[in-house]
């Protein structure tokens, strides 16, 4: 097992154009992980990102440290950078590669505390990294965590379960409480609706970035559906992080 | 703690292509057919190729240079760099007004098209303003140009990708007229082929050169180009060779099915030929006008709207020099867009709309580029001969020193088959440009230039060196 697995790193974007602080029940979650903050800066098509850069890099750069500062601790395990950017979506991509990050999270409205996390599993995406980092991501935390799984068919019922229990022993194995850990499996058409609704009810979601299929360019990826839809906080966790 | 910042390259190959066959293809295509076939007759088609080899030869240099100093400003910023703020300013302000310049013409475009669109529904009157008498053409370009320059004021974000539909979709109208047109081309109407004589080709260039301004445009956001030395010869050269081909053709194709007389007077001749081609193949001549308007104006406002931000590069490259004042560039608090700058190119653009012939708009821009187009040759020899600015760009073209020496030949050799009211409009703006430099930027500016140090005008060690190593992504 690799060293990243057990200091898992977050990418958290933030818009450094229009700074808001990260929810203190967001940094109580982060602050034990190494955490990269991103200072995104919008660039619109009137003007060369240099231009803004002359312009606005300091105000950027010092609302960005402050923001930092809240996941900053003895170990120096917060890294932070402003990007200026005509599209953020690619800028969040090759910074969490060329780092290796292993989970971005998109901001949502996060509550009083991080009580209850939602794992959505699939069988198409690699199960294993997803539950290794929610394993890492909540070693140090209190909060319950319930796997979650959307079957379509009698087969992918019991495929389901099978996920389901295996992904809630490894959690066992390391080092959650059973009692923190819970599975869900549900039959509906629509995977994604069904996941969102059942997301509403928790405070965290933590998806694997699913692979384009061609069903998902058609359709749009669950994930996307997901991080758009949700009022939630979103952990996104990458799957190609070799890089 | 110190924050780092950051420029993302965002702009690929394509999209840097695109940018670049996007700014020229509404002009070439969409706007001149008509008056240049009236001055050149079919012999036209080699006057786009005389001026797409001119083109060729600036836009290699200008992809050495672009790949040495990969940052905003383009064919500006390497003047500058290579010869000093004096050149600086006649090229930053020629290149600023020259894209004005353009962009009138294209809008214009824009409004013959519009008055196409509109008399599909009723006999538009005309207007009369004080003594001005406007036509529905100019009065198009001053509604499309409002709306383009208010679009810009409150900003837009990645059009990029939009941009490359449009010119997917022009290219894919085109490709239909040009198969149609082939079936139904007369060659009888290609002869003669020379109707005004040979002389009449080089002023028909000088003309239709107009339609080669865009690729500069790939050079002015240079520092937003992925891989800077592999993506922006490729982008340069391949959007010259590309618009070149498709001139000549449609041009042939034009002139094959039409007679040169029944368009000379027209703006819109691809959408009349467009009528009698959908007329005779599906019986439908509106389809064909409409669809061929629908491109005129997609092609218009494209070329329009990318002069336009051209423009504001240029300014903030110029202000950062301070051969303007930096207050040109103030950004927007909310849309943090440039709008000081782009209200006073929007200003200049709607003014020259005023003028109202196409001809003399699309020479006066040209006549402004090729003076760029020339300093920019010259620069990329002082850069090659002096080594100056610790210059060392990943790109070398071949041929050197043919290339930049035909190429500013022959940048500087057109001008002279302009009219003179072209000619002088252009050399009035190069005066006024150098009255600029000696009453506000020579005190203001210091000319650290490649030039200005071979000539041990200061010592090299003081030369803070902007040549930039490529960042690669």
């Amino acid at each position: 097992m690799s060293e990243y697995l057990d200091d898992p790193t977050i990418l958290l974007p933030v818009n450094a154009a229009d700074p808001e602080e990260p929810p203190p029940a967001i940094v109580e979650l982060l602050h034990p992980h190494r955490v990269i903050v991103l200072g995104y800066y919008p660039v619109p098509d009137q003007a060369s990102p240099e231009q803004l850069q002359d312009e606005y890099e300091t105000e950027a750069t010092d609302a960005i440290a402050e923001i930092a500062s809240h996941f900053d601790d003895s170990r120096g395990s917060v890294e932070s950078i402003v990007v200026f950017t005509r599209d953020r979506e690619e800028t969040i991509d090759r910074v969490a590669a060329e780092r290796g990050v292993d989970a971005v999270l998109t901001a949502g409205d996060a509550g009083e505390v991080l009580s209850r996390v939602l794992v959505p599993l699939k069988g198409d995406v690699n199960i294993e990294p997803i539950v290794a980092f929610v394993g890492d991501l909540l070693r140090e935390s209190e909060a319950a965590v319930t796997l979650y799984h959307v079957a379509d068919s009698d087969e992918d019922e019991s495929r389901g379960e099978f996920l389901l229990r295996g992904a809630c022993d490894r959690l066992e194995e390391d080092g959650l409480d059973p009692d923190r850990i819970g599975w869900v499996q549900e039959r509906a058409g629509s995977p994604a609706s069904a996941i969102a609704t059942t997301a509403e009810k928790f405070d965290l979601i933590v998806v694997g970035e699913s692979n384009p299929t061609l069903r998902d360019r058609i359709l749009g990826a669950v994930t996307s559906q997901l991080i758009v839809e949700s009022t939630h906080p979103v952990l996104v966790v990458r799957s190609d992080r070799s890089s | 703690m110190g924050v780092q910042s950051e420029l993302e390259r965002t702009l690929g190959f394509t999209e840097a292509l695109m940018i670049g066959v996007g700014t020229m293809i509404g002009a070439g295509i969409f706007v001149l057919p008509g008056p240049a076939a009236g001055v050149a007759g079919p012999a036209i088609a080699l006057s786009f190729v005389i001026g797409g080899l001119i083109a060729l030869l600036t836009a290699l240099s200008a992809s050495e240079l672009a790949t040495a100093m990969p940052r905003a400003g383009g064919s500006y910023h390497f003047i500058n760099k290579g010869l000093g703020p004096l050149y600086g300013s006649i090229a930053g302000f020629g290149n600023w007004l020259g894209l004005a310049f353009a962009s009138a013409f294209y809008v214009i475009g824009f409004g013959s098209y519009l008055g196409l669109l509109v008399a599909f529904f009723f006999t538009p009157p005309t207007l009369t303003v004080g003594p001005l008498a406007l036509s529905e053409a100019q009065l198009g370009g001053l509604l499309g140009g409002a709306i383009f320059i208010g679009v810009n004021y409150l900003s837009t974000e990645e059009t990029g990708r939009i941009q490359n539909v449009i010119v997917f979709g022009l290219l894919g109208i085109l490709a239909v007229f040009t198969v149609l047109g082939a079936f139904s081309a007369d060659l009888s109407t290609l002869t003669p082929f020379t109707p005004e004589g040979t002389g009449a080709i080089l002023p028909g260039t000088a003309l239709v050169f107009v339609s080669y301004l865009g690729f500069v445009k790939i050079t002015t956001v240079a520092g937003e180009i992925k891989e800077p030395s592999r993506n922006l010869p490729r982008a340069l050269v391949g959007s010259v060779l590309l618009v070149t081909v498709l001139y000549a053709i449609v041009m042939i194709i034009v002139l094959g099915v039409v007679d040169r007389g029944d368009i000379a007077e027209s703006e819109t001749a691809v959408a009349d030929v467009a009528g009698i081609l959908f007329g005779e193949f599906f019986g439908s001549a509106l389809v064909g006008i409409g669809l061929l308007t629908f491109a005129g104006l997609l092609a218009t406002a494209s070329s329009a709207n990318a002069s336009i931000l051209a423009a504001s590069r240029i300014n903030y490259a110029m202000g950062r020099d301070r051969i303007v004042s930096p207050k040109l560039n103030a950004i927007h608090d909310k849309h943090k867009t440039p709008y000081r700058a782009i209200l006073l190119t929007g200003g200049f653009i709607l003014l020259f709309v005023l003028i109202g012939d196409v001809a003399v708009l699309a020479k006066a821009a040209s006549v402004l580029h090729l003076v760029v187009y020339g300093l920019l040759n010259v620069t990329l020899i002082v850069f090659r001969e002096t080594e100056g600015l610790g210059y060392n760009p990943p790109y070398r073209i071949p041929l050197y020193p043919w290339v930049p020496i035909a190429g500013a030949l022959s940048s500087f050799g057109l001008i002279a088959f302009m009219d003179t009211i072209e000619i002088l409009l252009g050399f009035a703006f190069v005066a006024v440009s150098v009255v600029w430099f000696v009453v506000y930027a020579r005190s203001r500016t210091v000319d650290r230039s490649a030039l200005a140090v071979h000539r041990g005008l200061h010592e090299s060690e003081d030369i803070e060196v902007e040549v930039e190593p490529e960042a690669d992504t």
